[in-house]
């Protein structure tokens, strides 16, 4: 079947009633998130994933996805208008979109934000359905030494992009590799590290670990610190950018769909690292860079074109390898498997509606993206009104639910608290959430990968040098962990580092 | 008296958690390297671990990189908050199945919402209604989640 006939398989199943309601229902909840800080895509897709238990797996990985996309649109909502971001892809779009909004100009950088969203958005797509096939076939080369380094550097690339100590961020991804080995192992069925405890046999929950991470930790410290919001009040007039906008924005749309697309693919790359970048890149390219930070329409063009394009690109390694690129991608994993299917190079041979389906969603939920940001702009902007102190005893409670409803076991939301203290302390002395999440999710893969190539190489651990691919993986991870070594590359690394969380 | 560095502490609480983890995999069964155990990769996790814990302690003694004090993070915040709010939701988990979610929950936002950051008795009675009601609507009446009815059989 070529690509054509699967995309029109993939809209029969897109344009079905109960997945067109899902997949609105997604990039809608996914851009309210958005919008409202203190509460990104992880914990949402966490909180919604125990939802999706009761139907198809189309349907929940649609709405999941429409999730995390949709949250790439409204992010620029808060951080145009309330100067905070309502997701860290969000951040660079801060520097211009909130000058512009002072300048009277809030409306053209909403417009121009969501235009450039849906371009990215759907040339993402259309990337991934050129490029997915393709990359799927190879991928049925792999072995375990080539899964096995594969993974072994998207958790080095993640570790390398966290913010502060690479040493920290390093303990992090250990003790998240051995939270996942948590239960009963799936070779020998010997308990590993269950304290005889019948809640541990089948491990740790993903749900409760990123809901008390990013969720409840994320609460802890606004409850914390008091927040002060300053909410841009004059009336949003005007979205639709001039033609001198369209102008100069053209570029850095460009720039940033196919920067943020490349970015996106790769192993522990992702929207938020993809958006700096194309800042940095329009600034460094502009005949008047001074205008940026001031108000420059290209510095919210670029960044958000960027960040949209990288959402889009994710899937490609989680659909065609079955290998998460970085958190999100992790927890989109856990909700394939829940639903009992295995991403990677099979997934479109065996599962061909499912595959194409979710792909096919990802045009109409940009389209519903752009018809939903454009004239719902002023219901956001009433929304960013409501003060954090009505608003977190709302999201607690929807944590509670979600950490329950996944098993109906109490212990559950203890283990949620648990980690939500955790996550707060680990925020305060320096320790990042994002490698601990994405290591718990590979830890098993990892752990099965490197366990089946030491049997076929009877033991040789030259066996991953040996073979091109894994060799590759492996040299780049050491690299990138022996590069902080060099001042040089040690400031590039700071000055990308991000928190992908 | 010399006040302790953040990263000193951690350090060594990662440093214990390191050990704990790789005696656990020595305890379980190492296997060899042509057919590896269920404890081979804790193992060698819990050592990777423990040196990189050690790699922090050291750089925290000797003063490399930026340090700051095992209590400085707490000051200007208001951490007993934190507290109060982790030990309402551990009451409200502690009560869940026995009194029921609608009971429970509209028991913990009333309280959250009077004394977090004060509201009046209005919003905070409203406002733990609407929330309660709203959250039972969609969770339990529309997605069919399962949630605690308690003794009481309520929602």
């Amino acid at each position: 079947m070529d690509v054509f006939s699967s995309l029109w398989l993939g809209l029969g199943v897109a344009f079905q009633p109960i997945n067109l309601m899902f997949c609105f229902a997604g990039v809608f909840i996914g851009t309210l998130i958005g919008v409202l800080p203190g509460i990104g895509p992880v914990a949402a897709m966490s909180l919604l994933l125990p939802i999706t238990f009761n139907i198809t797996p189309e349907a929940a990985i649609i709405m999941l996805s429409g999730i995390y996309y949709g949250s790439m649109y409204g992010g620029s909502t808060t951080a145009i208008l309330v100067n905070i971001p309502g997701e860290a892809a969000s951040v660079i779009t801060c520097l211009d979109g909130y000058q512009m909004a002072r300048q009277g100009r809030a409306g053209p950088a909403l417009g121009m934000a969501a235009m450039g969203s849906f371009i990215a958005g759907t040339l993402a797509v259309i990337g991934l359905m050129f490029l997915a096939p393709t990359l799927a076939m190879f991928a049925v080369k792999f072995g375990p030494a080539e899964y096995f380094s594969l993974m072994v550097l998207g958790l080095t690339i993640l570790v390398w992009l966290s913010q502060g100590s690479i040493l920290k961020a390093l303990i992090m991804a250990c003790l998240g590799v051995v939270l996942g080995l948590v239960g009963i192992d799936s070779i020998t069925a010997l308990p590993r590290l269950t304290f005889d405890k019948m809640q541990l046999i089948d491990g740790l929950g993903l749900v409760p670990i990123v809901m008390g991470l990013f969720g409840i930790a994320e609460i802890l410290v606004n409850i914390e610190q008091k927040l002060d919001r300053q909410i841009f009040e004059a009336n949003v007039k005007g979205i639709m950018p001039t033609k001198k906008d369209w102008q100069q924005s053209a570029g850095p749309i460009a720039r940033g769909s196919v920067l943020g697309f490349f970015l996106g693919i790769l192993p522990g790359g992702g929207a938020v690292i993809a958006s700096f970048l194309s800042y940095a890149l329009e600034r460094k390219l502009s005949k008047t860079p001074e205008r940026f930070g001031k108000g420059a329409i290209e510095g919210v063009a670029g960044p958000e074109t960027a960040n949209n394009a990288a959402a889009g690109a994710g899937f490609i390694p989680l659909l065609t390898l079955g290998i998460p690129p970085n958190v999100v991608m992790a927890l989109l994993l856990g909700a394939f498997i829940v639903h009992g299917v295995q991403p990677g190079p099979l997934l479109m041979i065996q599962q061909p509606t499912l595959f194409w389906g979710v792909v096919a969603s990802m045009y109409i939920g940009n389209v519903m993206l752009l018809v939903l940001n454009m004239p719902l702009i002023g219901l956001w902007v009433q929304l960013l009104k409501v003060p954090y102190k009505i608003l977190f005893p709302m999201i607690l409670l929807f944590c509670v639910i979600g950490a329950y409803s996944v098993s109906n076991q109490v212990f559950d939301i203890y283990l949620m608290l648990g980690f939500g203290i955790l996550g707060w302390l680990m925020k305060k002395y320096g320790y990042e959430p994002a490698p601990l999440v994405l290591a718990f999710v590979l830890g098993p893969m990892l752990e099965n990968n490197l366990r089946k190539s030491l049997i076929l190489s009877q033991g040789d651990f030259m066996f991953f040098l040996e073979r091109p691919i894994s060799a590759t993986c492996l040299i780049l991870a050491v690299l990138l962990l022996v590069s902080p070594l060099l001042p040089m590359f040690n400031q590039k690394r700071r000055e990308l580092a991000t928190d992908e969380g | 008296m010399t006040r302790l560095k953040a990263d000193t502490v951690t350090s060594v609480i990662a440093l214990a958690v390191a050990g704990y983890i790789a005696h656990e995999g020595y305890a379980l069964d190492l296997g060899t390297a042509s057919n590896p155990g269920s404890g081979f990769i804790l193992f060698w996790t819990g050592l990777v671990m423990a040196g990189l814990s050690t790699g922090v302690l050291i750089g925290s003694l000797i003063g490399s990189g930026p340090t700051f004090s095992l209590g400085s993070v707490f000051q200007d915040s208001r951490w007993g908050k934190v507290l109060y709010v982790v030990a309402l939701l551990v009451v409200h988990a502690a009560l869940l199945e026995t009194l029921g979610f609608v009971i429970t929950t509209f028991v913990l936002l009333v309280v959250l919402f009077k004394t977090v950051e004060p509201q009046s008795w209005g919003v905070s009675l409203a406002g733990a209604f609407l929330t309660t009601a709203a959250a039972w609507g969609v969770f339990v009446a529309w997605l069919g989640t399962q949630l605690p009815t308690g003794m009481f059989e309520i929602g």
